[in-house]
C-alpha cells in the first residue's frame, strides 16, 4: 500500500515536474519579442526622386522576468525587385522597465530613403519589401515587413534636388572674424511630409554639430522651396562646416551635403542683418527691402548681384542704391534693371562717413523659390 | 550714377539739381544718367559722361590676398593630434575690369576639414575675361559660373566649367555658350569640369528684343547632359530646349512672362533597366501693381500657371517640379509699415502620368505679414498662416484608398531691436488633421525666445531658448533646447575669452539629450597673430566626434593672419 502510495506520489510529482517543465518550455518558447507589427503595413512613396519614408514598429514583449529590457533591431532590409539592395534603415534600440507581468508596446520610429534609382523602379512596376527584425536580450526575435508601392502624386516627401550654397552661391568661404554669413539650402520635393529639420553647424576646428536653428514645416505637393539659416557663428576663428540635416536622414549628395567655412581672425565687422524680402522671393514696386540699423553708419548701399563666378561679392553688380534710411522700395528704373535678370542676391554694405566699409551683409536670393512658399 | 540709385543724396536748390555722394568716387570714367519718374514709368532726361581724378597707386589693378595659417596641438578624449592649416583667397583684376581671377584654397593635415580627399585643395576659382566693343561686349568664364537663362531648360544652378557671352550694347541681343560639369563641385580634380565623359553638359541661349520702344524679349535655350541625377546611382543622359518670352505693359505697372520646353531624360544611359522619358513644360505668369506706391502703398496682384508633366526632367535645371498642374493667385501688400502677402494656389498631381494612377489635389493658403519701421527702439511684428487641404480627384477605382489631410501652420512674432539689447518673441503651431485610416494626427507648439546684448568694449552675448510640445502617434512630448555665445574681452587686455554652450532635452524618447561647452581664450600678441587655448566638454547627442557618450577636448595654437591689397 505504502508502495502503492509511494508511487502515486512519485507519478504526481513526476507530473508534476513535467508540467513545470512543459510549462516553462511553452513560456521559454512564446517570450521574448511576441509581436511586432509595422504601421503603415503598406508604405506608397512619391517615385520622383530619393523617397523619404516613416515606419512606426510596434513590437511587443512579454514572458520576461521584470527590469530593464533593451529591445533593438540592427538594420532594416529592403529588396526591390528580388534584389536586396543598400541597407537603408540604421540601428534602432530603446530600454524600456518590464513590469514582469503581461505584454509590453514599445514603439519606433524608423525613418530611411530609397534611392532615386530604386524609387523609379518601385514607379515602373518593381515589387518592394521593406522588413525588420527585433530581439532583445533573449533569443527570441520577431519581425515584419512593408509593401512599398508608388503613388501618382502623392505618397510619401521624396527629395527630387537640393543645393546647399552659403548666402553668395558659393560652397566654400573665407570670411574674417564677425561677419555675417549665412547658408541656403534650395530644397525640390514631391509627395507630402512633415519636414522636421535643423541648421546645424561643427566648429570651430573640429568640434560636434549643434544645432543653431529648427525648421518645422509641411511640404505638400510638387515645389522648389528656398530655406535660409539664422547668421552662422563667426565670433570664433577657426574651420566651420554646415549642414542642413532632417530626422528623415535629409541630406544632400556625397558630396555636397556639407559645407565649409573658414572664419579668419581678426576682424572687427559688426553684424548686418537682412530682413525682407525673405529667401526666394521676388520684389515688385511696392516690395521694402529692410535691415538692420548699423551703429556708426552714414549711408547703406543696397546692392544687386549676379552669383556664380567667385561668388556674390565678386559678381557683376546689376543696380544698387544708396541712402542713409535702412529700408526703401526700388524705384521703376532699378526694377528695370534687375526684373529680367532674376534670381538675383542682394545684399547691403554699411559706410561710415568717410566712405569706409563698416559691415556688409550677407546675401539673399530674390527670386527663385515657389511662388507660394519659401523659408526663412 | 554708374548705375546706383542716387537720389537720396540729390537735393533741389534754387532751380539747379546738386548731387552730393556719400561715399567718394574711385578714380575714372563715370556715368551719369537723370531719369522722370512718372508712376513706374520712367524716362532718361539726359546722359553725362565724365572724368573723376584721385590718387591711384600702382597700375590701378587690384590684388587681394587673405588668408590664415594656424598650428596646434588638440587632445580628445585622450587622443593626442598635431595639425598644421592654411586657408584664403586670392582676386586680381585689371584697372578696366577686364581681367578677373580669384581662387579660394584650403590646406589641411585634419582629414575632416578638407574639402575632398586632398590635403591641399581649392574650393571654387575664375578667370573672367571681359571685352568691350562696337558691336558685341565679350564675357568669357573658366571655373565657376552662374547659369540662370530663363525658368525651363536652363535655370539657376552654378558649374565648373566654360562660357562664352556676347551682348550686343543694350543688350538688344545676346547669345551664350557653355560646356561645364553636371554637378557641383570643389577640389583641384577635374579641374576644367570637363574631365569626365559621364559628367558633363554643353548648351546655348539666344535672347532678342526685337523693339527698341519696349522690353519685349524672346529667347531659346537648348542643353544635353550626361550625368548622375540627385540620390541616383545610374548615369543618365538627356535634353531640354525652351522658349520663352517676357516684357511689361502700361508703362511697366504690368508684367508678364511665358516658356515653354520639353526634356528628355534616359534616367540610365547605357543600361536597359529604364526607358527614356519626355515631358513637356510650360509656364506663364501676369503681375500688375494696382497700387504704384506713389501714394505711399503698394499692392500687386498676380497669376501665375504652370504645367509640367511628370516625365520633365533636366541636369541643367535639376530643381524643377514636376508632375503637376498649378495655378497660383497672390497680392502683395506694402505700406508705410503694414506688409502683406497673400497666394492661393491649387495644384493637380499625375499631370503627364498614367491614367490607371489616382490624383490628388492640393490647395495652399498662405498669409504672411509684418508691421513695423524697423527702427531701433520699435517693435516689429510678424505673422504669418499656411494652410494646406490635400482631396483625392475622383479616379480609377483600383487604386488605393485616398489619404487626405488638412494641415494648419501658424505664427506670431515681435522683435525689439535696441542698440545694446535686442530680443524677441516667437509663437509657432502645427496641425495637421489626417484624414485616412492610418488617422496620422500631429499637433506642434512651439515657443521660441531670443535676446542678444552688445557691450560698449567689444563684448556681447546672445541666447535662445526653444521649448516644443509634440503630440503625435508615439504620445505627447515636451522638448527644450537652449542655445548661449559670448564674447568677453579681457579688461583693456590684448585677451578674448568667446565661448558657447548648448543644452538639448527630448521628451521624445527617440531622441537623444545632450550638452555642450566649449570656449577659446586668445592672446592677440600681435595684431595679426593670436595664440589660442580652448577647452570643451559634451555629452550625448552633442558629443559626435567619438562614440563615446562624453567627449572633451583641450588645445592650443598658434594663428597668424596675412592680408594684401594693392
Amino acid at each position: 500500500m505504502f508502495s502503492d502510495r509511494s508511487g502515486l506520489v512519485n507519478r504526481v510529482l513526476a507530473a508534476l515536474i513535467a508540467c513545470a517543465a512543459m510549462l516553462s518550455f511553452a513560456t521559454l518558447a512564446q517570450a521574448d519579442v511576441t509581436q511586432v507589427n509595422a504601421n503603415p503595413d503598406t508604405v506608397r512613396i512619391n517615385t520622383s526622386g530619393t523617397a523619404l519614408v516613416s515606419v512606426r514598429w510596434d513590437v511587443e514583449i512579454d514572458y520576461l522576468p521584470a527590469g530593464p529590457v533593451t529591445v533593438s533591431s540592427s538594420a532594416g532590409t529592403l529588396v526591390v525587385d528580388g534584389m536586396t539592395v543598400p541597407a537603408p534603415g540604421g540601428v534602432l534600440s530603446r530600454t524600456v522597465n518590464y513590469s514582469g507581468s503581461g505584454p509590453l508596446v514599445i514603439t519606433f520610429r524608423d525613418r530611411f530613403r530609397i534611392s532615386r534609382t530604386h524609387a523609379k523602379q518601385i514607379g515602373d512596376g518593381a515589387p518592394a519589401e521593406y522588413s525588420r527584425t527585433f530581439v532583445d536580450m533573449s533569443a527570441y526575435p520577431g519581425g515584419d515587413d512593408v509593401d512599398i508601392v508608388a503613388r501618382g502624386g502623392g505618397g510619401a516627401i521624396s527629395l527630387r534636388d537640393i543645393s546647399l550654397l552659403f548666402d553668395d552661391d558659393t560652397q566654400f568661404r573665407s570670411i574674417p572674424q564677425n561677419a555675417s554669413i549665412t547658408a541656403r539650402a534650395v530644397v525640390s520635393t514631391a509627395g507630402e511630409g512633415r519636414i522636421d529639420a535643423s541648421w546645424e553647424v561643427a566648429g570651430p576646428d573640429g568640434g560636434q554639430f549643434r544645432p543653431i536653428a529648427r525648421v518645422r514645416q509641411v511640404l505638400a505637393g510638387s515645389r522648389r522651396t528656398v530655406f535660409e539659416s539664422p547668421p552662422l557663428p563667426t565670433s570664433r576663428a577657426g574651420n566651420y562646416i554646415v549642414r542642413f540635416a532632417t530626422q528623415q536622414n535629409f541630406s544632400g549628395t556625397a558630396d555636397i551635403d556639407e559645407i565649409r567655412y573658414v572664419v579668419t581672425p581678426g576682424g572687427a565687422a559688426v553684424p548686418l542683418t537682412l530682413i525682407t524680402p525673405r529667401a526666394g522671393e521676388s520684389a515688385s514696386a511696392g516690395t521694402p527691402f529692410r535691415w538692420s540699423q548699423v551703429a556708426g553708419a552714414a549711408s547703406y548701399r543696397l546692392e544687386f548681384r549676379e552669383g556664380g563666378a567667385g561668388g556674390v561679392g565678386n559678381g557683376a553688380r546689376i543696380a544698387a542704391v544708396d541712402l542713409r534710411a535702412t529700408q526703401t522700395r526700388l524705384k521703376p528704373f532699378t526694377l528695370a534693371r534687375i526684373r529680367d535678370r532674376t534670381p538675383v542676391f542682394w545684399r547691403v554694405v554699411a559706410f561710415d562717413g568717410d566712405g569706409n566699409v563698416l559691415s556688409a551683409s550677407p546675401a539673399r536670393q530674390l527670386g527663385g523659390g515657389s511662388r507660394s512658399q519659401s523659408n526663412n | 550714377m554708374d548705375g546706383i540709385d542716387v537720389s537720396d543724396a540729390l537735393r533741389v536748390d534754387g532751380g539747379n539739381l546738386s548731387l552730393r555722394l556719400f561715399t567718394p568716387l574711385e578714380p575714372g570714367t563715370h556715368e551719369l544718367v537723370i531719369y522722370s519718374i512718372s508712376g513706374q514709368d520712367f524716362q532718361i532726361v539726359g546722359t553725362f559722361t565724365f572724368r573723376s581724378f584721385g590718387v591711384s597707386e600702382g597700375d590701378g589693378s587690384g590684388l587681394a590676398v587673405s588668408a590664415e595659417h594656424k598650428i596646434g596641438v588638440r587632445t580628445l578624449n585622450d587622443d593626442t593630434t598635431e595639425f598644421a592649416e592654411s586657408a584664403g583667397e586670392f582676386q586680381y583684376s585689371t584697372v578696366n575690369g577686364g581681367l578677373r581671377v580669384g581662387a579660394d584654397y584650403l590646406a589641411t593635415t585634419v582629414v575632416e576639414d578638407q574639402l575632398t580627399d586632398n590635403a591641399v585643395d581649392i574650393g571654387e576659382y575664375y578667370v573672367e575675361l571681359h571685352r568691350p566693343g562696337d558691336m558685341f561686349d565679350m564675357t568669357a568664364r573658366i571655373g565657376h559660373q552662374s547659369l540662370d537663362f530663363d525658368d525651363v531648360a536652363v535655370s539657376d544652378i552654378a558649374r565648373r566649367g566654360l562660357g562664352v557671352y556676347l551682348a550686343t550694347p543694350g543688350d538688344r541681343f545676346s547669345l551664350g555658350v557653355f560646356a561645364t560639369q553636371s554637378v557641383e563641385s570643389l577640389g583641384i580634380d577635374n579641374f576644367l569640369g570637363l574631365d569626365e565623359e559621364d559628367d558633363r553638359m554643353f548648351g546655348a541661349t539666344a535672347s532678342l528684343r526685337p523693339f527698341s520702344s519696349n522690353d519685349f524679349r524672346i529667347s531659346v535655350t537648348g542643353a544635353e547632359a550626361r550625368g548622375t541625377a540627385e540620390g541616383g546611382l545610374t548615369v543618365g543622359a538627356g535634353d531640354a530646349v525652351s522658349l520663352s518670352a517676357d516684357g511689361s505693359f502700361n508703362d511697366g505697372r504690368g508684367r508678364f512672362a511665358f516658356g515653354g520646353g520639353i526634356a528628355n531624360w534616359d534616367e540610365d544611359a547605357e543600361g536597359g533597366l529604364f526607358t527614356e522619358d519626355t515631358g513637356e513644360a510650360i509656364l506663364a505668369s501676369l503681375d500688375y501693381d494696382i497700387l504704384d506706391g506713389t501714394e505711399g502703398s503698394s499692392l500687386t496682384a498676380g497669376i501665375y500657371y504652370d504645367r509640367v508633366e511628370q516625365g520633365f526632367f533636366t541636369l541643367t535645371n535639376p530643381s524643377m517640379p514636376s508632375g503637376q498642374e498649378n495655378i497660383i493667385l497672390s497680392t502683395d501688400y506694402a505700406g508705410e509699415a503694414l506688409q502683406l502677402t497673400t497666394s492661393l494656389e491649387q495644384q493637380t498631381t499625375n499631370v503627364g502620368g498614367l491614367p490607371t494612377v489616382e490624383v490628388e489635389e492640393y490647395t495652399t493658403l498662405d498669409i504672411s505679414g509684418s508691421y513695423g519701421t524697423g527702427e531701433v527702439g520699435a517693435a516689429d511684428f510678424s505673422f504669418g498662416v499656411i494652410g494646406i487641404t490635400k482631396r483625392r480627384v475622383p479616379t480609377p477605382l483600383v487604386v488605393a484608398l485616398p489619404e487626405d489631410f488638412d494641415s494648419v501652420e501658424a505664427y506670431v512674432g515681435v522683435d525689439l531691436p535696441g542698440e545694446h539689447f535686442s530680443w524677441g518673441l516667437t509663437y509657432a503651431y502645427l496641425g495637421i488633421d489626417d484624414l485616412s485610416v492610418l488617422n496620422d494626427d500631429l499637433t506642434t507648439h512651439s515657443v521660441e525666445a531670443r535676446a542678444a546684448l552688445l557691450g560698449d568694449g567689444g563684448g556681447s552675448a546672445d541666447a535662445t531658448v526653444i521649448v516644443t510640445q509634440t503630440d503625435d502617434l508615439f504620445g505627447e512630448f515636451v522638448d527644450a533646447e537652449a542655445i548661449l555665445g559670448f564674447t568677453a574681452p579681457i579688461g583693456g587686455s590684448d585677451w578674448t575669452l568667446t565661448g558657447e554652450a548648448a543644452w538639448q532635452d527630448f521628451g521624445d524618447p527617440s531622441l537623444e539629450d545632450g550638452a555642450l561647452l566649449s570656449a577659446d581664450l586668445a592672446w592677440a600678441f600681435r595684431p595679426s597673430a593670436e595664440m589660442v587655448f580652448s577647452a570643451g566638454y559634451s555629452t550625448g547627442s552633442l558629443a559626435t566626434e567619438t562614440t563615446d557618450d562624453e567627449e572633451w577636448y583641450v588645445g592650443f595654437m598658434l594663428r597668424a593672419r596675412t592680408d594684401v591689397f594693392r
